[in-house]
């Protein structure tokens, strides 16, 4: 019977739910008294719903599908055991794809149907952490029967919505919660490689890297292997996380994932082009952005003068360089119209960072490289004594 | 429920003209009685601002600012601070009166700009003032209001007629906080727009975070006056940063830098504010060569209160940046 109440309400795996002479409310009616279920209201709903969606009224089938959660939430209130809590999740999700939906072909007048999905989006957030509270405060239920297992499921929920709209900072307190939850490693795997990608995402936008590079890696180790798609999203913001302390991309796993976009970057980083890399960056700009890594590619830079300058020094095999070999290099490899004065704010600001070790010498305009270890990796420059000037800058 | 629509068409309703004459509470600005202007007054319980007498419709708001800026801003025998005070207070009062009357994205286009410019500008000008005198945190608190707000409207509704604007309020946001992470951040959606200022305004600011400090200079002398105007305030700062990466590279036993070229790098006007910087980080100043070092830095002293000197003469600066 859990089942198919789950399966019955779900708008999405159903290839029946035809709006059709078969589906009328009397013969539905008859399946839910014979299978002794009291959800009359909400089949009428439900139905409703299905008859909106076929004539692509989405506000309709939105305050429908709203209804139905609504009252399985009042159910669950009062109810002290978790079978329905897969029925409720089912149709949180077909309610938020109805949010989206709305949002994509409703074709009203912009301004109303701006107000009408605020307004929606509202009820979405009340209507869930309605739900998420009844499931969070019901800790005195014994373990099998508890519905607490269920919040990081309805917290992601949310974390779709706020992340549609690029409210990050309004999912501070949800995953707040999750992460003092004393009993959070007992979560379906599922739930949490959802959430621990939405928090990684929220931290590369908030700037801490290092604790965004944590969480995405605990949800790529989580994914499961065959949901590829999901692989590569965590991928395209785990990668440049790691690009930042020097750990670069095999070509193996770019072919293996199709993640193309990143081979060129990748060979330039190399390389050291600084040039090319910040070409690559121009051309795919609205790519990165839409990934929201733009702004952590730029950061990037650094480590790309590195490794010029790192390839420069194994040719030239001396640990003296005059700054102005260095301004010819970057006229080739950089800006054109480098200049000493701009070589030389590069490198002090090189050696301020760590990711140089040495020293210039202003009289004799030249830099003098350390002789043990001129060159620290990636993981070293990021280290806590610089990691708060690397991370966000001089503020 | 509608919002309200003024019906005043003064710069100040008639109730507030006569209460305040009555109790003495009209401002030195305001010697001609026809030409005061409302206060802000805050909301609260019994004090009913949603009545239309007393609000201004959005033309008259309009003609409020280029009074305030173009009449009240170019006074020059009173004291710069009481004027600020007074513009700051007025403006506030329009800003109130147009959100109580919910006005469309178009009619918020033609008045925010104007405050936001004058905002930044009273941080240049008022920066050397004592704290009592002026609150810059205050003033660049009123500033980010204004100016995220119109960032939000340019990203719900903009065409090619407000993109001249659009690329100046959003350069000047990221100007205003060089280094910000999250500033950029917000500022993302715009650089698709292909403006120079926009790209000019990421690349330095990209540049500050990433601790580069070359360009700066040179994209400075680029930007308009209003832009250079809140770099300005931040120079201290990044003067501060930047001396001290070059305390760290340039660290080494008898090794003096020339004064001058420290002088272009820190954007300094004067030879004689580069020598008072750098003695103000305890730094030894040995004629006309500076000796940077790690260990005499100190990190402890605030930063030298030192702003750089726009040379636009400030009265025909104000006439072309902050007129409406």
């Amino acid at each position: 019977m859990l089942l198919f109440s789950q399966s019955f309400f779900s708008l999405r795996d159903n290839s029946s739910k035809e709006w059709n002479l078969k589906n009328t409310i009397d013969y539905l009616q008859k399946i839910a008294e014979d299978n002794e279920l009291d959800f009359e209201g909400e089949i009428v709903l439900h139905l409703s719903v299905l008859k909106s969606i076929g004539e692509k009224k989405y506000d309709d089938a939105f305050k429908g599908q709203l209804a139905i959660l609504q009252n399985i939430v009042k159910y669950l209130q009062s109810d002290s055991e978790n079978w329905m809590v897969p029925l409720a999740n089912t149709v949180c999700v077909d309610l938020r794809y109805l949010l989206n939906a709305y949002d994509k072909y409703d074709s009203t007048n912009k301004k109303l149907k701006m107000e009408k999905y605020n307004d929606f989006q509202k009820k979405y957030i009340d209507i869930m952490m309605m739900y998420f509270r009844i499931c969070s405060n019901d800790i005195r239920a014994p373990a099998r029967q508890s519905k607490r297992w269920t919040i990081m499921f309805i917290v992601n929920q949310m974390l779709k919505v706020y992340h549609k709209i690029k409210k990050f900072h309004l999912t501070t307190g949800l995953t707040k919660t999750i992460f003092m939850c004393p009993d959070k490693n007992t979560f379906p795997i599922a739930h949490a490689v959802t959430f621990y990608y939405y928090t990684g995402c929220k931290e590369i936008f908030e700037g801490k890297f290092n604790d965004a590079r944590e969480n995405l890696t605990i949800a790529f180790e989580g994914c499961h292997r065959h949901s590829i798609k999901n692989k590569t999203l965590i991928l395209k913001k785990l990668i440049p996380l790691n690009m930042l302390h020097g750990i670069m991309p095999s070509k193996h796993l770019l072919n293996k994932y199709n993640l193309d976009i990143f081979k060129d970057l990748t060979e330039y980083i190399k390389m050291g082009n600084v040039k090319k890399f910040r070409e690559c960056i121009d051309v795919n700009e609205v790519y990165y952005m839409k990934c929201g890594i733009y702004l952590l590619l730029q950061k990037l830079i650094n480590l790309v003068y590195r490794n010029l300058f790192k390839k420069f020094f194994l040719i030239a095999k001396n640990h003296i360089i005059p700054v102005e070999t260095i301004t010819t290099i970057l006229k080739k490899f950089d800006d054109p119209e480098t200049d000493f004065d701009k070589a030389q704010s590069l490198l002090v600001n090189m050696i301020y960072r760590g990711t140089l070790r040495g020293y210039l010498s202003h009289a004799h305009k030249k830099v003098v490289l350390s002789k043990k270890d001129p060159f620290p990796t990636g993981k070293q420059v990021f280290d806590k004594a610089t990691k708060s000037i690397n991370e966000i800058g001089h503020n | 429920m509608l919002p309200v629509k003024g019906i005043c068409m003064e710069m100040c309703p008639k109730e507030e003209t006569i209460m305040r004459k009555s109790k003495k509470l009209v401002h030195q600005l305001e010697c001609d009685p026809h030409k005061m202007v409302k206060c802000f007054s805050r909301s609260a319980a019994g004090n009913l601002l949603s009545k239309p007498h007393i609000l201004r419709p959005p033309s008259v708001l309009k003609n409020t600012i280029s009074y305030l800026l173009n009449e009240i801003l170019t006074i020059t025998n009173i004291p710069f601070s009481i004027i600020y005070d007074f513009i700051d207070d007025r403006l506030n009062s329009i800003k109130q009166d147009a959100t109580i009357q919910e006005l469309s994205n178009q009619e918020w286009m033609a008045i925010l700009p104007p405050i936001i410019r004058f905002h930044a500008f009273a941080a240049y000008k008022c920066y050397e003032y004592d704290v009592n005198t002026f609150d810059p945190f205050l003033n660049l608190k009123h500033f980010h209001e204004s100016i995220f707000k119109i960032v939000r409207i340019f990203l719900e509704d903009s065409d090619e007629s407000t993109d001249e604007l659009c690329f100046e309020m959003v350069s000047l946001l990221i100007v205003t906080n060089l280094g910000d992470y999250n500033v950029l951040q917000q500022a993302l959606p715009f650089i698709t727009k292909k403006s120079t200022l926009i790209k000019k305004a990421v690349l330095l600011s990209l540049s500050i975070m990433n601790g580069n400090f070359g360009h700066l200079f040179e994209i400075y002398n680029t930007l308009p006056a209003i832009h250079q105007c809140v770099i300005s305030v931040q120079l201290p700062m990044l003067r501060r940063n930047i001396l001290k990466s070059m305390c760290m590279g340039f660290n080494c036993k008898n090794n003096y830098f020339a004064i001058s070229i420290l002088t272009k790098i820190l954007l300094h006007n004067k030879v004689q504010e580069t020598i008072k910087e750098c003695q103000h980080y305890r730094l030894t100043v040995n004629g006309d060569k500076v000796e940077l070092s790690k260990s005499l830095f100190n990190n402890e002293v605030d930063e030298v209160k030192q702003i750089r000197i726009i040379l636009i003469v400030v009265t025909s600066e104000k006439r072309d940046q902050i007129q409406c």
